[in-house]
């Protein structure tokens, strides 16, 4: 029912008459100011949830900066939506977030830039250097680029060092039931002969029970395939040809697989109808021994957290057998994880923005970035919240108290949802007070073995001919989503054996008008 | 039986020691930083209301846990607040809408349940409030209906508080409860939940709402209650997040221009701990005060200002609306500092938010998680230690049970530095008093306090030290005084307060 919490702030206080400040600039929207002469910035970010802006740590943002922060955020299920609406509306925020995609590009970015609806960013960003590096540094950047102009700044998952780019899509699983049922394989490397006994295993063991041996996010179903396909989503390029591929001859390999592993009772049953957050929560509730799950350190952390709470386990040890990371190498010898850009999301500037409101919000970006904003954004104030001895951070008792179990307890600090506009921020965990160290060292040694496999060329990395990823022909860019989805629905239908019971009405529903249509347009534009 | 302890260094006539209980010798000369005079002059506010309690209607009583009630009644009597914040949902107590197909609103038809679970519940609280003589501001979270415009069948929201609709609902629910059920303990009604929050439409009911809006609508209410001789309740002024909209716009438009409909300045306060700590809050509040002053000049005389919602921001969990430092001490002694400095700064009454966490949920998809804000939880689910009372229940209780409404709040003569900060409260009759003292250095601090308006007790002294390691509790779980010494506060009384600890000092038992 308490739908905001609001802080009182010690220096931004709007004190005198509420009379509204306004100054025209560059053929843009009025520029709006506080009554104590604060530029207003509206914001907008998934990543807000409930922050006001009305911390402390924003203040002195504001203080800084002569700036009066209006946030307010997207609900993850309705993000792309709310984006479409206060476009379409007028009224979309200064500064705005939105989950840009090579499926959406064409429809929303150069759709807006066209309409005038988005800003682009100046031509020359050399006096934010950080910024730009961190722009320069975005995979396909090109790709962003539209009549010359970039229109976002796309949100880097790491501004520190390169980000591998695989996603940490891959399986969690119990390895002390292996250990139980005689099927671990030492470093928890699993050949796909021994992958299979161990799903065998697991499936025998628990038969008659609620346990699944396997079981994926919903989103990922169905996982195994990965083992076999090489790209990630709809389009496979085989002998020069774009083709779907879904109908390609290792995915229908991977599908067989995958719909054995159904009928032989391997995977979850109730899969098929499962809804978002089922399957995690039958991992949490120990009926799943094998869970194919983004393991982002959020996620991986969660999953652990939740393992904690179960009464049978009470040592690290036991938690580790719990959450366990298998490495699994496909029937090609190699292991198999799907390919990631350096990017996710990107913030956008409506195209009202004025010149100076836009180099205000880029100053803000470029502090964030800098030494001293990133440290506000992960440790707080100096003097306060930590002190600094040359290099050597030292938190402070009352900056950084622990909460019963021992953990730093969250501060509600406005920098580091702020500098969500600009980088997701993973460069920050190893020093973040805040993250499991446990979990993050099981990923970070997880990421250096594939690191390790990938050089030695034994790590296949599912990806998109680029080509073909970014391209904005007029019918793909209309029916990419809706292909994709009804995609998956058509995979889930036949592995399951609901509605798609052959694999030639399988295969059928890759040879509709509409992908007909889609792929001679892609085909027609490879050729030029 | 007297008891003493190290804490108690002396208590000492202005004319020498009559008392003593000093571990390491008594003080008797003092720097004027060590020492505190209350000077009878030094007033900090004459219209004080006290200190309570938010106290909502339950969303869900079927989810508390066996003997909750009961565990809540014992709770609540220990803290004995003097004010509750009591809202409720009127989408929970109106059925059967009949629009009788008409664009005309003044001919709706609607239906009231006022026999259902939340009105039980409702009944229960002001029950309690009533019998013992509670102020309770009584108000409603939203207008009704669903945010979605796909769903909601009554279509107030785009015209918020001011569809002549609303009026009439408020009405009959206040005439319902004060005049049908006798609860004159409800001397505020809060006119929907933070109206300067608008959030997004089709997320948030207050999506369309706008500061004209919520005045016409607080006006059209008034003017409702007159009709029915509803005269005796006020209306809470703002009841807003005390930043930006909501100060520029809700309370200073208060205090420019309807100071004839509302006399409650009604604002919620979530502080980083920064400004707590560095007593920089206190200038803050005490600047947004001289404000509004500027245009009224009876605010903290007649006109009050009541931060109706208050609580820490640090620690807020922003997925699961919880806060983590709920469960420390350093929550009690940061909400006792947060006291002081708005007693300093001339607020008139403080509630905390809030009483118990079983009382507000956080709706996702995965399903209905307790909002952790509480001073205990009395859900089944909680887990023992969530159910068990939080320290910041205890520093609470002394702060309730000191600052009484109707007393004098004294500001200090001197200054003292900005780890230490202190406030005296004397009744009304002149029979009991006291004073808080927070020491937020890493060192004790060894002070000599004394209140110049004069007194007429039983002479004993009780002294609580709040903080981890010294906090006494009694058979029952509840506080109890570290030190019992005869005396006067009007005598000079010199303490040994430990580093991080809020000292409370009272000449009656608390």
């Amino acid at each position: 029912m308490k739908k905001l919490f609001s802080a009182l702030l010690s220096v931004v206080l709007c004190v005198t008459a509420a009379v509204t400040l306004t100054a025209c600039e560059d053929g843009g929207n009025e520029d709006k100011f506080s009554d104590d002469g604060k530029l207003i910035l509206n914001v907008r970010n998934l990543y807000f949830n409930e922050w006001n802006g009305e911390d402390v740590y924003t203040a002195q943002i504001e203080e800084k900066f002569g700036v009066d922060f209006v946030p307010t955020n997207y609900s993850w299920a309705d993000w792309t939506q709310q984006v479409q609406q206060s476009i379409n509306g007028g009224t979309v925020s200064d500064v705005f977030h939105f989950n840009l995609d090579n499926y959406n590009f064409a429809r929303s970015y150069k759709f807006w830039a066209d309409d005038g609806a988005i800003k682009p960013l100046p031509d020359d960003m050399s006096r934010w250097p950080n910024l730009k590096k961190m722009i320069d540094s975005t995979s396909n950047i090109e790709a962003l680029r539209y009549n010359g102009k970039l229109y976002c700044i796309p949100i880097a998952k790491n501004v520190k060092s390169q980000e591998a780019p695989y996603s940490p899509f891959t399986y969690v699983y119990r390895r002390d039931w292996a250990k139980q049922y005689g099927v671990y394989q030492e470093g928890d490397v699993y050949t796909w002969a021994q992958f299979n006994a161990l799903l065998q295993a697991f499936a025998n063991a628990f038969k008659d029970n609620e346990i699944s041996a396997l079981a994926d996010v919903e989103w990922g179903f169905p996982s195994v395939v990965n083992m076999f396909k090489n790209e990630p989503h709809c389009f496979a390029v085989v002998d020069g040809k774009v083709v779907p591929s879904y109908t390609t001859d290792k995915y229908l390999e991977g599908l067989d697989y995958a719909k054995n592993l159904v009928t032989s009772g391997v995977y979850y049953a109730d899969q098929f109808s499962s809804n978002d957050g089922d399957v995690s929560k039958r991992y949490y509730g120990g009926r799943v021994g094998v869970f194919y799950e983004n393991l982002s350190l959020s996620n991986y952390t969660t999953l652990r957290k939740k393992m904690w709470e179960r009464s049978e386990i009470d040592t690290k040890e036991k938690l580790d057998d719990a959450t366990a990371i298998m490495r699994v190498i496909g029937p090609d010898g190699k292991y198999a994880l799907e390919g990631t850009d350096n990017w996710f999301s990107a913030t956008f500037f409506a195209g009202g923005v004025s010149d100076a409101k836009q180099q205000k919000i880029l100053d803000i970006m470029e502090w964030l970035l800098s030494e001293e904003g990133t440290m506000m954004a992960v440790y707080g104030i100096e003097g306060y919240d930590y002190v600094k001895n040359g290099s050597e951070v030292t938190l402070t008792e009352a900056g950084w108290e622990k909460d019963l179990d021992g953990n730093y307890i969250e501060k509600f600090n406005g920098a580091k949802y702020l500098r969500y506009m600009c980088t997701l921020g993973y460069d920050l965990y190893p020093i973040d007070p805040l993250v499991d160290k446990d979990s993050y060292d099981i990923l970070t040694e997880w990421g250096a073995f594939m690191n390790d496999k990938y050089a030695k060329g034994d790590l296949r990395i599912l990806v998109e001919d680029a080509r073909v990823k970014w391209m904005t022909t007029y019918y793909k860019a209309e029916n990419s989503g809706k292909l994709l989805d009804d995609a998956n629905a058509t995979v889930m239908n036949y592995v399951y054996g609901q509605n798609v019971k052959t694999l030639s009405d399988y295969k059928s529903k890759f040879a509709t008008e509409t992908w007909n249509r889609v792929l001679k347009e892609i085909n027609d534009e490879m050729k030029k | 039986m007297i008891l003493t302890c190290a804490f108690i260094i002396s208590v000492c006539a202005l004319g020498g020691c009559t008392a003593e209980n000093a571990s390491d010798g008594a003080s008797k000369t003092h720097t004027d930083d060590s020492v505190v005079v209350f000077a009878a002059d030094g007033i900090a506010s004459r219209s004080f209301d006290g200190v309570g309690v938010d106290w909502g209607v339950y969303e869900d009583t079927n989810k508390l846990a066996v003997g909750a009630w009961e565990k809540t009644m014992n709770a609540v009597d220990r803290l004995n607040p003097s004010l509750v914040r009591c809202m409720t949902n009127l989408d929970w107590l109106v059925y059967d809408y009949d629009s009788k197909n008409t664009d005309d609103l003044s001919d709706d038809e609607w239906k009231y349940n006022f026999k259902n679970k939340y009105m039980k519940n409702t009944l229960d609280i002001l029950d309690y409030c009533q019998d013992r003589g509670i102020k309770v501001a009584f108000g409603v979270w939203n207008v009704i209906g669903s945010p979605d415009p796909e769903v909601d069948v009554w279509k107030m929201i785009p015209n918020s508080t001011t569809d002549p609709r609303w009026a009439k609902m408020t009405a009959d629910l206040m005439e319902f409860l004060v005049k049908t059920e006798g609860y004159d303990c409800i001397k505020w009604f809060v006119n929907t939940n933070e109206p300067n929050y608008v959030g997004n439409i089709g997320a948030s009911k207050n999506a369309y709402n706008t500061y004209e809006k919520w005045s016409q609508g607080v006006k059209n209410v008034k003017a409702e209650f007159l009709k029915r001789g509803l005269d005796g309740i006020d209306i809470v002024g703002g009841d807003v997040t005390a930043s930006g909209a909501g100060f520029d716009q809700y309370l200073m438009g208060i205090a420019k221009e309807m100071t004839d409909v509302v006399s409650n300045y009604g604002i919620h306060l979530y502080v980083s701990n920064f400004p707590i700590d560095k007593g920089t809050f206190r200038d803050s509040l005490t600047t947004n005060i001289e404000a509004l002053r500027e245009f009224d000049k009876k605010i903290g005389d007649e006109h009050r200002v009541i931060i109706w919602e208050s609580g820490l921001l640090d620690g807020k969990n922003v997925i699961t609306d919880c806060n983590s430092y709920i469960a420390n001490y350093s929550y009690g002694i940061r909400m006792a500092d947060f006291t002081v400095q708005s007693l300093l700064a001339g607020v008139n009454g403080i509630c905390y938010w809030d009483l118990d966490d079983a009382m507000h949920f956080m709706y996702t998809e995965t399903g209905a998680t307790a909002k952790e804000w509480g001073m205990f939880s009395t859900l089944s689910s909680a887990s023992p230690l969530k159910q068990e009372i939080r320290p910041w229940f205890h520093s609470s209780t002394l702060i309730t049970n000191l600052l009484r409404p109707g007393s004098d709040i004294y500001k200090p003569s001197v200054e003292s530095g900005d780890d230490f900060r202190t406030v005296a409260a004397v009744s009304a009759d002149r029979k009991s008093g006291g004073f808080i003292a927070v020491n937020r250095g890493i060192k004790s601090v060894k002070k000599t306090f004394r209140i110049e308006e004069k007194l007429s007790t039983d002479g004993n002294i009780y002294v609580y030290i709040f903080n981890e390691s010294n906090l006494r509790l009694d058979k029952n779980g509840y506080v109890t005084p570290n030190a019992v010494a005869r005396g006067s506060v009007n005598d000079e009384v010199t303490l040994e307060i430990p580093a991080g600890s809020v000292a409370v000092v009272s000449t009656k038992l608390l």
